[in-house]
């Protein structure tokens, strides 16, 4: 569809100029719009869970145990004869929490830290620092691991410690935007009218460090989801009978090999749902970070 | 140089007392308590309390803190509850089948990953370079037991060519009995010149190997590419080709050498993610390394081997970030003088 085509379509101009600007960026993001589209299509499943479902989730009916793929068992029945389809529905709102939670306690943990340590360096700068590396001086998946066998297994412990343990990055970048502007001249003048310390940072200092924050946030959601699935395989995030994706797959590891749905299935919705998500957040990232072009 | 070397080993050890701290405070100060673990079913008050005195969780915390500290500087890791042996014994038994599935792995993603990076870069956005980066978005959102799971599916459920899990087969490794030189099959059946165990060892290597180097190439090629773009856009590598220098060298020699630096930083990180990844690929597989040994006795408290193994991972995952640093040096002329 050309520009003429549009413009004798519609009239009005200022519809035009949005219509053909969307239509530009969707062309020259098509990998975003992609992601965007599977996401929304995502978070809807994970709405309208109850509504799509053929079946209760967790309903147990052994008259269709290990069933392969049907018209009645879209994407076949496990061992207990729960159907595959409506536990992979009910799983997307499983994952998509997590995702949410555990960015936003990461967020919610490092932010201030971050904002006390750029704002003030010196000794408390260097002490806070300190304590953040010593999280991330574990290998990756290991001090949640850890942290979620002390606080007991379960998903929401499983969440706090993937939260515990991923904060740093972004008291890092918080950090590191806050000390840039600190030297600027609107912030000495901010000091010089007497504004108080809290409001300086919360005021002047943290909006220069939302942008970062929110593009290490949507590349980390993907990250968030699939570390929880990884949690729950070994057998310390969620806990039957919460439908979750990586559990579904560790239930049915005895006999994955003669029923290939009961664990494929969860695997393609990981593999969607992150996918997706890595896209929009690849797309957030060209678009507010200028420096980081993945295009050249 | 050497001030910076010293400078690092301090602050290492500074790191790694604060790893320390931070498996006491997540072994001896939230819940859950090693002593309902070894006493089982309905302990009496009297044995509680004397299994208390025995691991010394009757004494204030502070004192607890000290001495674990001391335990640990002596290298004194305690005995695991499940195998019933000291950890460091359980470590050094399993530690070489971690080193030699997480090293090949890394010598495969380098090895495949960096020219990968580089042909994507020096084609950067032909078809050839969009179905790399294609891939490398797409791998990275299959989790790794996923993939061993996949790979399991296919080439022991399917075609039948490999085995499923674990280091040997029982029945070759009963037979075929070579001397232990390195601790790592591959090498000391080679060494042995038997040829039936190294075939054995190696087929059962090739999936858990897949699993971890698929799972992390990704990020070693999209890095390759990104830097070796910038690097290709520069003054110097025109000039080069201004003056006809073989392609090859050009790439190899000169932008590949500029990009070393950033590659050497992620290559770090991915040992590190390689080794969380030998978490849920030893799981997957039956790997007996010490990354499921750590699953296992992290999900059945046991307590002194989470805490050894914790320790211990920590501690490699430090020092290979420390050698990557030093490599900064021997990569880097200019960082030598300053």
């Amino acid at each position: 569809m050309t520009t003429e085509t549009i413009n004798a379509l519609l009239t009005p101009e200022r519809r035009i100029t949005f219509l053909v600007r969307a239509l530009h960026f969707a062309r020259m993001n098509v990998l975003f719009v992609l992601g965007l589209t599977l996401f929304l299509l995502i978070v809807l499943a994970a709405i309208f869970a109850p509504l799509i479902a053929p079946y209760d989730p967790v309903a147990i009916n052994f008259a269709d145990k290990l069933s392969p793929p049907t018209w009645q068992h879209l994407m076949g029945a496990n061992e207990l004869g729960q159907d595959v389809f409506s536990q992979v529905l009910f799983g997307a709102r499983t994952s998509l929490m997590v995702g949410v939670v555990v960015i936003s306690l990461a967020i919610a943990i490092g932010v201030p830290i971050g904002l006390l340590s750029g704002y003030f360096g010196g000794r408390l700068d260097t002490a806070l620092m300190r304590v953040s590396d010593v999280f991330l001086a574990f290998p990756p998946l290991l001090l949640p691991i850890a942290i979620t066998a002390a606080l007991g297994t379960g998903l929401f412990n499983a969440m706090a410690a993937l939260a515990v343990s991923w904060f740093p990055w972004y008291s890092r970048i918080v950090r590191g935007a806050v000390m840039r502007v600190k030297s600027e001249l609107y912030i000495s003048a901010a000091r010089a009218m007497g504004v108080s310390n809290v409001r300086i940072m919360l005021r002047h200092a943290l909006p220069n460090s939302l942008t970062p924050i929110i593009v290490q946030g949507s590349m980390d959601f993907g990250y968030a989801i699939l570390a929880a699935a990884s949690l729950s395989f070994i057998g310390i995030g969620a806990q039957p009978p919460t439908p979750e994706w990586g559990l579904m797959a560790a239930l049915s590891r005895d006999r994955f090999l003669d029923n290939w749905w009961t664990v494929a299935f969860p695997g393609l919705a990981i593999f969607v749902t992150v996918l997706a998500v890595n896209l929009v957040g690849d797309g957030v990232r060209d678009t507010l970070d200028p420096k980081h072009q993945s295009s050249h | 140089m050497t001030r910076y070397v010293i400078q690092r080993l301090i602050l290492m050890v500074g790191t790694l007392i604060g790893v320390l701290t931070v498996t006491f405070v997540l072994t001896h100060i939230l819940p859950g308590s090693p002593v309902e673990v070894m006493l089982g079913h309905r302990p009496t008050p009297d044995q509680i309390a004397a299994a208390k005195h025995e691991l010394s969780l009757d004494l204030p915390l502070w004192r607890q803190y000290l001495r674990f500290l001391g335990e640990i500087g002596r290298g004194q890791f305690g005995k695991s509850f499940l195998t019933n042996q000291p950890v460091l014994q359980d470590i050094s038994q399993r530690l070489m089948a971690t080193v030699e599935l997480t090293t090949l792995a890394m010598i495969c993603i380098i090895l495949i990953g960096v020219p990968i990076g580089v042909l994507s870069a020096v084609k950067a956005n032909s078809p050839i370079d969009h179905f790399v980066r294609s891939l490398s978005v797409a791998g990275v959102a299959l989790p790794a037991f996923m993939m061993g799971m996949l790979l399991q599916m296919v080439f022991y459920g399917w075609l039948g060519w490999l085995p499923l899990q674990g280091r040997m087969t029982s029945t070759v490794l009963l037979d075929h009995q070579f001397p232990t030189v390195t601790g790592l099959y591959l090498v000391d059946s080679l060494l042995a010149h038997d040829w039936v165990a190294f075939r054995d060892a190696a087929a059962h290597i090739v999936l858990p190997l897949a699993t971890l180097t698929l799972a992390n190439l990704p990020l070693v090629a999209r890095t390759t590419r990104n830097l070796m773009v910038e690097a290709l856009s520069e003054d110097y590598v025109r000039t080069a080709f201004a003056y006809s220098l073989p392609r090859r060298d050009v790439y190899f020699r000169y932008a590949l050498k500029a990009t070393l630096i950033p590659l050497l930083t992620v290559i770090g990180l991915t040992y590190g993610y390689l080794l969380g990844g030998a978490v849920v690929a030893e799981y997957v597989f039956d790997w007996p390394g010490i990354g499921g040994y750590v699953v296992r006795a992290i999900t059945q408290s046991d307590y002194p081997a989470a805490v050894g193994v914790t320790l211990f991972l920590a501690a490699a995952y430090l020092t290979i970030n420390l050698i990557v640093d030093l490599l900064y040096f021997a990569v880097d002329p200019r960082l030598r003088r300053a």
